[in-house]
């Protein structure tokens, strides 16, 4: 593929030049699905995979235009070629004719990079067997979920010397036990090398905490409670803020609750610290224009606004140096730092303790903004949670809903991070496998407010 | 005989083992020109096209997925058949259901025509430059005042054409035309911000031309948009109480989609969907007994509205789709389900399994669903209120795993007191639990007030699939409301 890709931005990019500026992107993956229900198989197949962009940018004395188009490819080289020259000599056609771009910017100039992570992935056909394995003993377990695996691939090309490739063979398995009754623990298991025994402990240590579910859970009445979020109900709230929050533009253009942060209105804590952080080995780090990232990028250091993310477009708009971040200036490896001992952490044997009466949720389900201007936020409690009491877990809880400012999560109300930090990659399957993920602790919130 | 007729009947079957086979070609171009402060910011065309094999054998459909260039190889087209074999091979007995052939037999027997959607004017009869031109002027005539601080004009069309064929004698066609639209203005005083947009995020989305884009009140919903924006800055927060609520079309569409479409999917009911989407509250026997809303309420699958956004005449297992009422006179009688989910469930449903495309298999999803028409007025349903809101165009929605808990929140609110509206709110919010919401439905507006929007971006499944969906709704009034405003 590599050797194609290569070619293939060789014969088209050539005969370019100024004051035409292109770049070609690819993205690929062969992919295996399997969906489950029941712990028995729902759907099984292969989705094979391949689109190419094309982005021109027209650099004229009077000012720039630009346009893309994208276009599926197939395993025949010379079609390929001649159905990415044809959308080309279109693209030249059409982008003469728009209105000028004041905020085009060219592709980045002579930047190179190569990543290729290479994995032991299950064979298509063992597959089954692998993932069925410790859900049939020692007694079986009703699950649902979702498997995919297989390689993943992002490249970029242009004329003014940059190209990255970046290969990936990974798998996850988002899965769920339930009860009889239905009360569920869910779960992850992903990686680039399948270890059955890993994926065993796991269900097992799952299978375990299922057994607490089994009571009948209590309706835990509307009001305020001292909260344990798990890593998955926190990653559910850093997802949110992934889009609009720390973009600079969103800031700029009074979308993102965050103005509120730079103006001084609102504050967060001390204790909160986020980065964009690549070496958790999750995502390229070039961006649409063909830009590295760097690889650690603080964001919010001791609750301050310390960066924004800011892409070509934005930087030309407000005069800004970009740092990397792409055109939709979303969290592409966000990692929320874990407590330290310096600022009183939580060890993982004591979370229960600290959280004394108050509620552990495991995860969170829906989440959006009840109000986005002000930075409040409302989902649902979901799966494993319980009501804890003096430091005991008593019972499950049914699902409550909560409608709470970001500026109390991540602030007034937070009063420790876990010491522990956990890396959860994006399962998001939208149009393609996804890249990226996370790695964040638990949190420990001195306050949230329930509503229904 | 179609070309891919003939492939189909070109495949070499590798055994016996097959018991029947699908080929489900599609091809679609997206268009997205997008201008932002009377800058352009998108003008991005992508076009993907591919093929889906779905093959049946011991019991099991395993599909492969094979992206297309110009032309099929067939050579790629065999080695995807024998994957998809492999995946239904390897899934035999652990498979969740036996399905048979004979299944798809009955269902494909009127499996063959021919669907176009209503079109006046092509997407194409307009350059790529006049398009700019257009939505730059619907960006400049949102900004009405000082105050706008942010406008945005969105165009996006969409042109897919699927083929699709089986050794069951299925053979059709279906070309499609999408078009949606979305302008917003975003206003600020202070450390005030607020936004209006057209109807909500990309509601007006239609199977239709450029007729649906360039419409004679085009300014005066645009200008309307820039003035509402900036009126809410000075608008008292909605007030928080229990109160009356009229909603209107804009946000029916959104409680419809939440609160009735999804929990009447069958995948959902029968635990497909519990790991990522969730679960429902209804159960089987709910079917022809719950007593899902008052007895003014009545639901429709209709894919046959023309210019509804999701009207089609076959869905992807290749069932013919027709009209059907899931809920009569409050009492719910049928689930939105494909062949496949009435078979494991045993429940009536309607033709709606659909994939989003080539590189996904089909599974239950909305389509067109739509409250039907009642016999009030928005005039006597106003007048009927002591104290309550009026709501207009959906900004946020959250629902639980069941689909009984949620809150939604709209753009723009009217006040109404006495019977009559007196001042506008802003940040009107209101929440509440799906059968008991359902049930205070106290009166439905007349059929001239119903009004077809659409949603492009449902999201379920896994793989996740975003698809589109059409909804129609008159104007409904609800007693015995939380209402509360926003703000911290």
């Amino acid at each position: 593929m590599r050797e194609a890709f290569e070619k293939l931005s060789s014969d088209l990019l050539k005969n370019t030049s100024p004051p035409e500026y292109w770049t070609f992107e690819l993205s690929a993956e062969e992919t295996q699905f399997l969906r489950l229900t029941e712990a028995q198989i729902r759907q099984t197949g292969t989705v094979s995979d391949i689109a190419g962009t094309l982005t021109l940018v027209l650099d004229l004395p009077e000012g720039r235009k630009t346009a893309c188009r994208s276009v599926t490819l197939s395993s025949n080289f010379e079609e390929n070629l001649a159905e990415l020259r044809n959308q080309m000599s279109e693209l030249r056609q059409e982008t003469s004719t728009l209105p000028f771009d004041p905020y085009a910017t060219l592709p980045i100039a002579d930047q190179q990079s190569s990543i290729v992570q290479r994995g032991e992935l299950p064979r298509p056909q063992n597959t089954v067997e692998l993932l069925r394995e410790p859900l049939t003993t020692p007694t079986p377990v009703d699950l649902a979920g979702s498997f995919a695996s297989g390689t993943v691939i992002r490249a970029h090309a242009s004329n003014r010397g940059t190209s990255h490739w970046y290969e990936t063979d990974s798998f996850f398995f988002d899965y769920s036990l339930y009860t009889p009754a239905q009360k569920a623990v869910k779960n992850l298991y992903a990686g680039q090398d399948w270890s059955s025994s890993d994926y065993r402990r796991l269900v097992t240590a799952d299978r375990k905490l299922l057994e607490r579910l089994e009571i009948p859970p209590r309706a835990v009445p509307r009001g305020d409670y001292r909260v344990y979020l798990g890593p998955q109900a926190v990653h559910e709230i850093l997802q949110h803020l992934s889009y609009d929050v720390l973009s600079e533009a969103s800031i700029r253009q009074q979308e993102s609750p965050f103005r509120l942060l730079r103006s001084g209105e609102k504050q967060l804590s001390s204790l909160f610290n986020l980065s964009e952080d690549f070496s958790i080995g999750l995502a390229p780090r070039f961006n649409d224009d063909g830009s590295l990232a760097p690889e650690k990028f603080p964001l919010i250091s001791a609750g301050k606004l310390v960066n924004t993310l800011i892409s070509a477009r934005t930087g030309a708009e407000y005069q800004l140096t970009p740092n990397g971040a792409d055109d939709s200036e979303s969290l592409r490896s966000p990692v929320i730092h874990p407590g330290t001992q310096a600022t009183g952490a939580l060890q993982s044997h004591e979370i229960l303790k600290r959280l004394g009466t108050g509620l552990y949720l495991s995860n969170l389900h829906y989440l959006n903004w009840s109000d986005s201007f002000t930075g409040r936020i409302t989902g649902m409690t979901r799966n494993a949670c319980f009501w804890v009491e003096n430091g005991e877990v008593q019972v499950p809880i049914q699902d409550l809903r909560f409608d709470e400012s970001i500026f109390d999560i991540f602030g007034a109300a937070l009063e420790a991070l876990s010491e522990e930090s956990w890396l959860i990659p994006s399962t998001s399957t939208y149009e393609s496998r996804s890249l990226g993920g996370g790695r964040v602790p638990g949190m420990l919130l001195k306050n949230m407010k329930f509503t229904l | 005989m179609s070309s891919l007729k003939t492939l189909l009947q070109e495949i070499q079957i590798p055994h016996h083992s097959i018991e029947w086979l699908s080929l489900r070609q599609v091809s679609e171009t997206t268009t997205l020109r997008a201008v932002r402060d009377e800058k352009p910011e998108s003008n991005s065309v992508d076009r993907s096209s591919g093929i889906m094999v779905e093959v049946l054998a011991n019991g099991q459909i395993g599909y492969a997925a094979l992206p297309l260039g110009k032309k099929i190889d067939r050579a790629n087209l065999q080695k995807a058949v024998e994957r998809a074999l492999l995946h239904a091979e390897t899934a035999g007995k652990n498979g969740v259901f036996s399905f048979k052939k004979e299944h798809r037999e009955t269902w494909q027997k009127n499996s063959q025509g021919t669907y176009r959607s209503p079109v006046i004017h092509p997407t194409s009869s307009k350059s790529p430059s006049e398009l700019n031109d257009l939505l730059v002027k619907i960006s400049r005539k949102l900004n009405v005042s000082t105050k706008i601080v942010r406008t945005i004009a969105m165009l996006q069309t969409v042109e897919t054409d699927v083929h699709y064929v089986s050794t069951t004698g299925a053979e059709w066609t279906q070309n499609f035309t999408f078009t949606s639209t979305h302008y917003q203005a975003t206003a600020q005083e202070g450390s005030v911000v607020q936004q209006r947009s057209d109807l909500g995020h990309f509601a007006r989305s239609f199977q239709a031309g450029l007729e649906s884009f360039e419409t004679p009140d085009l300014w005066n919903r645009v200008t309307q948009i820039g003035e509402q924006a900036v009126e809410l800055l000075s608008a008292e927060e909605c007030p928080t109480e229990t109160a009356s609520l009229i909603l209107m079309p804009t946000q029916m569409i959104l409680q419809i989609h939440e609160s009735i479409g999804h929990p009447l999917e069958l995948d959902r009911i029968i635990g497909d969907e519990r790991n990522y989407a969730g679960w429902s509250f209804v159960k089987k026997e709910d079917f022809g007994k719950l007593q899902y809303g008052s007895s003014l309420m009545n639901v429709s699958f209709d894919p046959t509205i023309p210019g509804e956004f999701a009207t089609y005449q076959f869905d992807d297992t290749g069932a013919r789709a027709e009209r059907a009422l899931l809920i009569e006179n409050g009492i719910l009688k049928r689930g939105l389900g494909g062949k496949e989910s009435q078979l494991r469930s045993g429940v009536p449903g309607v033709a709606n399994a659909r994939a989003c495309s080539w590189n996904r298999p089909p599974i239950d999803r909305m389509a067109n669903l739509n409250l039907e028409p009642g016999s009030s007025s928005l005039e006597e349903m106003i007048k009927s209120v002591e104290r309550g809101v009026l709501m207009d165009s959906n900004r946020s929605w959250s629902i639980d795993d069941f689909r009984n808990k949620f809150q939604f929140g709209c753009e723009y609110g009217k006040l109404i007191e006495k019977g009559r509206i007196t001042k506008t709110v802003r940040n009107p919010n209101y929440r509440g639990v799906t059968v008991p919401f359902w049930r205070n439905l106290a009166a439905v507006g007349n059929q001239e007030s119903f009004t077809v929007l659409g949603v492009p971006t449902c999201g379920k499944g896994e793989p996740n699939q975003l698809i589109r969906v059409g909804h129609a709704s008159p104007p409904c009034l609800f007693h015995q409301i939380e209402i509360f405003g926003g703000g911290q």
